[in-house]
């Protein structure tokens, strides 16, 4: 079984160490690309098509306040680029304002809240990172 | 003003106006006569003296100075009646302002401005000598006593000549001269000067004075709208200092939990790993950091829930049954009821119009607080009523439990406010929050209790349907 290419956009390190602990710890098999920033994800992910670093990925994760880039104008570039049409992307956040609910809904993608509580982080990211593998965005 | 003897005449005196019977103006004047009678030489004495009399006059109340020009015409010239006639604003009547001696008693009467003496004065622009005028002019018949000589002097204003000076002879010794219209005509100048001194320049004051006044009140209204405009300024500052206030506590309550919970993660994330490698003091110490950033955790969560009580629209009401929502808040206590046996008894509650989830919150908290601060050894009894008031529905949530001191009671509702410690664990939020819902429900909070034996809560809720 090849190893599912993951991508995580997430600026916090203690949060990157968090996501690829939960992954480890669901028996994700997989190969994380992380970005620190939106806009340098873009840069590479967007880069044109033929480019050494230009891949798709089988997920991709979103942190919603990245800086230098707001979160949902990354979100819109991604499903604005055909080649990510059939990529599942899902937005982590420590935000459970409705409004963002709302908003990452609107955007018909997955949203998965960072919880604070140790084990719960660990059980909804691995839960939901499971399913985007399985099924299709 | 009414010319007594003109309007009392008028009607029976209607038929001299017809020509046939009129008599000729010539018949009783005798102006002429003026210059045919004996001449004496000119008594600047007397003119001085009346002159002067005008002038203390004119110092000391100058609004009676027609009335002095009149008492000295009578003094000086030794006539039996003497005063002024001018014409009224629509100058179609003479009317009598001042008069002295025999005719006193028509003060405030007159004469038809195109039918008699005064008229015929204007009209020559000269003085006139009458004799009989009654003649002429029946209705002067009952303006007693007789005139057997009148002297007419025009009076003028400002050039214009808008009245007359008169003096008159009840009897046929005196006999008016040239000297007589010499000192009239000096003191109708005076006259004339001083009443457009004293009387116009009081118009002219009271001009003035309106004009101060209407300034003032142009002040007035400009100092009125200046501190309306200060006071919408200071309510303006208070609304954006609140919001500031309120931005900020949520702003605060959101992005202290991301930290936190870094906090939180990663003391989990080290008992996880390291328990039992370290020593037993270090997982301890590794227990509290947990606890306490968990409890923090609980507090932000009080404060966002606070604030977004604020955020929320209470204008989103509905028609609510209370005892619906009573029997929701209770459904979503279940667990805590059931576990200390609390029984929560309810007389009929009324509907009102209010959001649904604040009114389900308030009661819950209200419960959830009774159930908590139960006394120990004794079941909870929590008992809900609702009293109608004039434009309200009062609520009382009432319990058994332990009660709040008085020195206490004003500062429940505070967000924060905690009286206990860690045997009765809580966020110190939630009477602050359901003071929050009452309030933005235009309602009322209070809190009775005697501290030992339970608490009541009050909370008034507007009866809108009251008002239809």
């Amino acid at each position: 079984m090849n190893a599912a290419r993951i991508v995580l956009i997430e600026d916090n390190p203690a949060d990157v160490l968090l996501v690829e602990l939960a992954l480890k710890e669901n028996g994700v098999f997989c190969e994380l690309t992380k970005f620190a920033s939106g806009r340098e994800a873009l840069s590479i992910l967007c880069a044109p098509d033929g480019a050494a670093d230009a891949f798709v990925p089988d997920a991709i994760l979103l942190d919603l306040n990245t800086p230098k880039s707001d979160g949902f104008e990354v979100l819109t570039t991604l499903k604005q680029a055909p080649r990510f049409s059939k990529v599942p992307i899902a937005i982590i956040t420590s935000s459970s304002a409705y409004s963002d609910k709302h908003r990452i809904a609107l955007h018909g993608v997955r949203y998965i809240e960072k919880l604070s509580d140790l084990d719960a982080f660990i059980a909804t990211v691995g839960h939901a990172v499971k399913e985007m593998l399985i099924l299709p965005a | 003003m009414s010319p007594s003897p003109m309007d009392e005449t008028r009607e029976d005196s209607a038929p001299v106006l017809c020509s046939d019977s009129l008599v000729p103006l010539e018949s009783i004047l005798c102006t002429e006569e003026l210059a045919r009678r004996p001449a004496r030489p000119p008594d600047y004495e007397t003119e001085n003296r009346a002159l002067s009399i005008l002038v203390q006059a004119l110092a000391d109340s100058p609004g009676t100075i027609l009335q002095k020009l009149a008492d000295t015409i009578l003094e000086m010239f030794r006539s039996h009646s003497a005063g002024l006639s001018l014409l009224t604003k629509d100058e179609k009547n003479f009317y009598w302002p001042a008069i002295a001696g025999a005719w006193k008693q028509h003060v405030g009467g007159g004469t038809p401005r195109d039918f008699g003496p005064c008229g015929d004065v204007l009209d020559c622009n000269a003085p006139l000598l009458f004799k009989h005028f009654e003649r002429r002019y029946p209705y002067l018949q009952k303006a007693t006593p007789v005139a057997r000589e009148a002297l007419l002097i025009p009076f003028y204003i400002q050039g214009k000549s808008v009245g007359t000076i008169w003096a008159m002879a009840h009897d046929v010794y005196r006999k008016f001269d040239a000297e007589d219209l010499r000192q009239m005509e000096s003191l109708g100048r005076f006259a004339s000067a001083a009443y457009q001194a004293a009387v116009l320049d009081q118009v002219e004051n009271s001009r003035q004075i309106a004009l101060h006044l209407m300034e003032d009140a142009v002040h007035a209204r400009q100092m009125a709208e200046q501190l309306n405009v200060e006071l919408r300024l200071n309510e303006e500052t208070l609304r954006r200092l609140n919001e500031d206030l309120k931005e900020f506590a949520y702003a605060a309550s959101h992005d202290l939990q991301e930290p936190l919970r870094m906090v939180t993660s990663y003391t989990q994330l080290l008992a996880r790993q390291y328990k039992g490698q370290l020593d037993g003091q270090a997982d301890q110490f590794i227990a509290f950091a947990i606890e306490g950033a968990k409890r923090m955790e609980t507090l932000l969560k009080g404060m966002r829930d606070y604030w977004s009580i604020n955020e929320r629209t209470i204008e989103q009401s509905e028609r609510l049954d209370c005892n619906r929502v009573l029997k929701a808040a209770c459904g979503n206590l279940d667990v805590q009821i059931q576990e200390c046996g609390a029984v929560v008894t309810y007389d009929p509650l009324p509907t009102v119009t209010v959001e649904e989830i604040p009114l389900v919150l308030l009661f819950q908290n209200l419960i959830g607080n009774a159930v908590k601060y139960r006394r120990q050894g004794q079941s909870p009894h929590i008992h809900v009523s609702a009293q109608k008031r004039s434009q309200a529905w009062k609520f009382s949530v009432a319990d058994n439990g332990i009660g709040i001191e008085a020195e206490h009671l004003k500062t429940v509702f505070a967000p924060f406010k905690r009286l206990h410690g860690a045997e009765y664990p809580g966020t110190g939020m939630g009477l602050a929050i359901c003071q929050k819902i009452v309030e933005g429900c235009k309602g009322q909070m209070l809190v009775e209790s005697t501290y030992g034996q339970g608490s009541v809560f009050h909370f008034t809720i507007p009866d809108k349907d009251g008002d239809i």
